[in-house]
């Protein structure tokens, strides 16, 4: 309720005020040899305890001073507000999904292109992860920093208990699985389908008969009834439903209770990404038993060859703002450092970081999930269309109550596909 | 007082007292459903204060395996970290001084503003009174932008003080009316006698209307405090992110992370919020329940 209020007080005050905020409003928030630094990142979390010595550092080389926002998930509503008020920090660390898709064409952030360049950044940052964090005029949103895979886990201890040998390789082995693991007692698959995660496994199986280009153009332009190839794979996740695949009441989990359900033995499979690996939560002996793979082909053949699992680059990006533009040589000072190749070191070994930047290729892991995702995971999955860099940012959440629905039994294909439809029309 | 008046009432006659007994156990049959009610709706109330509580002595494994099972063991280990990580003590002394000076504030216009409209007798106390009651009708969103907008234009933005002023003109039509309503009761031959006697309207109002109205002050002050201290999206976006100056409304949300959020940090961080609004309440319980029992036996 109270996000709701804030997304809503958000949307008002962005749709509002911005462009009359844009006529003239007041300058920067900071004098010029103080940084803002405004971050997705919170203090005592192992990416806050990172930025955090990037931060003390910085000050010591410098003598600047860096004021620190650690906003977390409000951070695109209070960012956006305060450029309204043309109070912005300076840097923005957030990620490249729904709201932050569109802040370079609404003004919100500058292109970093010039600075990708002027920076000396080019050859520190991978050309993909780059590539990623360009919106659809061609403008880069912000410089890459963090990525992440999401594959699938498997216990396997679990999965041996109830008799499933091996990791299930198609959608009907996944089925045959699901009916051993309930039959003693375990719940196959967590899912989180009240919120984004179930969102993002739901996009994974619709697109399983589509090819890239085509999941790409229908998660940009909506049209799911539409598209044949889309509808298969609707109609694939609602036979994977109704077979039981999922845990009980699935649409009512969210993206924590979905991990807990598989930290605590509960459930013997679930999608989740590396920002999970370090969980606090997860014991050294699951560890150890969990394997990472991809969700299982479609028994009829699907679009990829081998099970799909998703990454990408859009994790945590640099943005710049109007007002850290006016700062760009204090910016250029801290954004090198975050780059370094000692920074980046730090982010992978403490924050089990996936490193957009090439300086973090040599980075020690210490974490065994993170190291069987970036050894192993290219060998076992394909790598499915990640939704959050095509579905419009004023889509995702309309979307995300349409696909909490279809994890709800008695749903079919034809109603699913047509409340996703229905939250593109939402929006225009 | 009542033995007296027991004593001098004849007694009764057995088949009186028997009719008197079977009519208590009828009504007391009939209170049962009221009393199951009541329980339940304290249950419904408790459930999720204990929820809170004992979540705050777990970990998120614990939350989720055995929501409402007691802590196996008392750490405040939870307690610490959301103090440190949401840098409570700083957005707690925020809130006191917002909410404190917006409620003090509120009190210093509603208080004079109630006394004038209960006071007046012409067609103008009328539409000022009025006036005041259109406050309801104005949304809080329809007030967003417009207050926003206000704020940059006076260079506010961002800022303690605009918050300390912008709460006062929320809360003023209800606490002018509510006001309004308690000094009404007030006789007005006490102030026609104390004006014979010299005294000033400043006397007046401080020596007559403000005991007999401090029930509805009280009242007033608590509904408020209580509002004052849960504002979140106001004080979010006018207030902004600077952990020098926001609130613990606003602070607590960053203990969430859409990818992995410590329940057990979160409920410690909600629990350590509540305190001072709790405080309060018990404070001026007291009177808020005596301006609620005035109501009751007017009526």
């Amino acid at each position: 309720m109270r996000k709701t209020r804030s997304m809503i007080g958000a949307a008002l005050v962005t749709g509002l005020v911005v462009p009359l905020a844009a006529c003239g409003s007041g300058g920067g928030g900071s004098d010029d040899n103080t940084l803002t630094v405004q971050s997705v990142w919170t203090k005592g979390t192992a990416e806050g305890d990172a930025l955090s010595k990037v931060i003390d550092q910085f000050t010591d080389e410098t003598g600047a001073k860096v004021e620190w926002l650690d906003t977390g998930e409000s951070l695109s509503d209070v960012y956006e507000t305060s450029v309204a008020g043309g109070s912005e920090a300076d840097l923005v660390l957030s990620n490249y999904a729904e709201k932050t898709v569109d802040w370079v064409k609404n003004g919100a952030v500058v292109p970093m292109d010039s600075y990708l360049k002027d920076w000396g950044l080019s050859d520190s940052i991978k050309g993909s992860a780059v590539d990623e964090w360009k919106d659809s005029d061609g403008k880069l949103v912000g410089l890459p920093f963090s990525g992440f895979l999401w594959p699938v886990w498997y216990n396997t201890d679990l999965l041996k208990k109830a008799g499933v040998d091996g990791i299930p390789a198609t959608t009907d082995d996944l089925i045959a699985a699901a009916g051993k693991l309930r039959a003693a007692g375990i719940e196959p698959m967590a899912v989180g389908g009240n919120d984004w995660s179930g969102q993002k496994v739901f996009l994974q199986i619709a697109q399983s008969y589509a090819d890239a280009d085509t999941a790409r153009e229908t998660f940009t332009k909506g049209g799911f009834c539409a598209q044949p190839d889309i509808m298969k794979g609707i109609k694939l996740f609602t036979k994977l439903r109704d077979g039981g695949v999922f845990v009980d009441d699935a649409q009512g989990y969210s993206a924590d209770a979905t991990n807990a359900e598989y930290f605590n033995g509960k459930a013997a499979i679930v999608s989740a990404g590396s920002w999970a690996f370090g969980s606090d939560d997860l014991t050294p002996e699951l560890a150890a038993s969990t394997t990472l793979s991809g969700f299982p082909d479609p028994s009829d053949g699907g679009a990829y060859d081998k099970p799909t699992a998703y990454n990408g680059y859009t994790g945590v990006g640099v943005m710049l703002s109007p007002n850290g533009e006016k700062k760009a040589d204090l910016a250029e000072k801290f954004v090198k450092l975050l780059y370094s190749s000692e920074t980046v070191g730090d982010f992978v070994s403490t924050a089990n970081l996936v490193p957009a930047a090439t300086t973090g290729d040599d980075a020690k892991i210490n974490n065994p999930l993170l190291e069987q995702g970036v050894n192993d995971l290219d060998s076992r999955v394909d790598y499915a269309v990640m939704p959050d860099a095509s579905v419009p940012g004023a889509v995702a959440d309309p979307m995300i109550r349409a696909t909490s629905l279809a994890y709800s039994p008695g749903h079919d294909a034809a109603s699913i596909c047509k409340s996703i439809d229905d939250a593109y029309a939402s929006v225009g | 007082m009542t033995t007296t008046t027991e004593a001098r009432r004849p007694a009764a006659p057995p088949a009186a007292r028997t009719n008197k007994t079977q009519r208590h156990s009828g009504r007391g049959r009939a209170l049962v459903p009221a009393h199951v009610l009541a329980w339940l709706y304290a249950l419904l109330l408790v459930i999720p204060l204990y929820y809170v509580v004992v979540s705050a002595f777990k970990t998120n494994g614990d939350i989720f395996a055995h929501p409402f099972a007691l802590p196996t063991s008392i750490s405040f280990d939870n307690f610490s970290t959301a103090w440190s990580r949401a840098n409570l003590g700083t957005a707690l002394a925020n809130s006191v001084l917002i909410t404190g000076t917006s409620a003090v504030l509120t009190l210093a216009l509603a208080v004079p503003a109630a006394y004038g409209l209960a006071r007046a007798r012409g067609r103008l106390g009328t539409a000022v009174e009025r006036l005041f009651s259109l406050g309801f009708l104005i949304p809080g969103f329809a007030a967003l932008v417009p207050t926003v907008l206000l704020a940059i234009a006076v260079g506010l933005f961002q800022t303690r003080i605009f918050v300390i002023l912008f709460m006062p003109a929320t809360a003023l039509p209800l606490s002018v009316i509510l006001l309004t309503q308690f000094m009404r009761t007030v006789p007005p031959e006490l102030e026609e006698s104390a004006t014979l006697d010299g005294a000033s309207r400043w006397v007046v109002l401080r020596h007559i209307y403000l005991p007999i109205a401090m029930p509805g002050i009280a009242t007033v002050t608590i509904l408020n405090l209580l509002n004052f201290w849960n504002e979140y999206l106001f004080t979010l976006i006018l207030g902004g992110p600077s952990p020098s100056v926001r609130t613990v409304q606003v602070a607590l949300p960053t203990l969430v992370s859409q990818t992995s959020t410590d329940y057990g940090v979160l409920a410690a961080g909600t629990l350590v919020t509540l305190v001072p609004v709790y405080v309060a309440y018990i404070l001026l319980s007291r009177q808020m329940e005596d301006a609620l029992l005035q109501g009751a036996v007017k009526s």
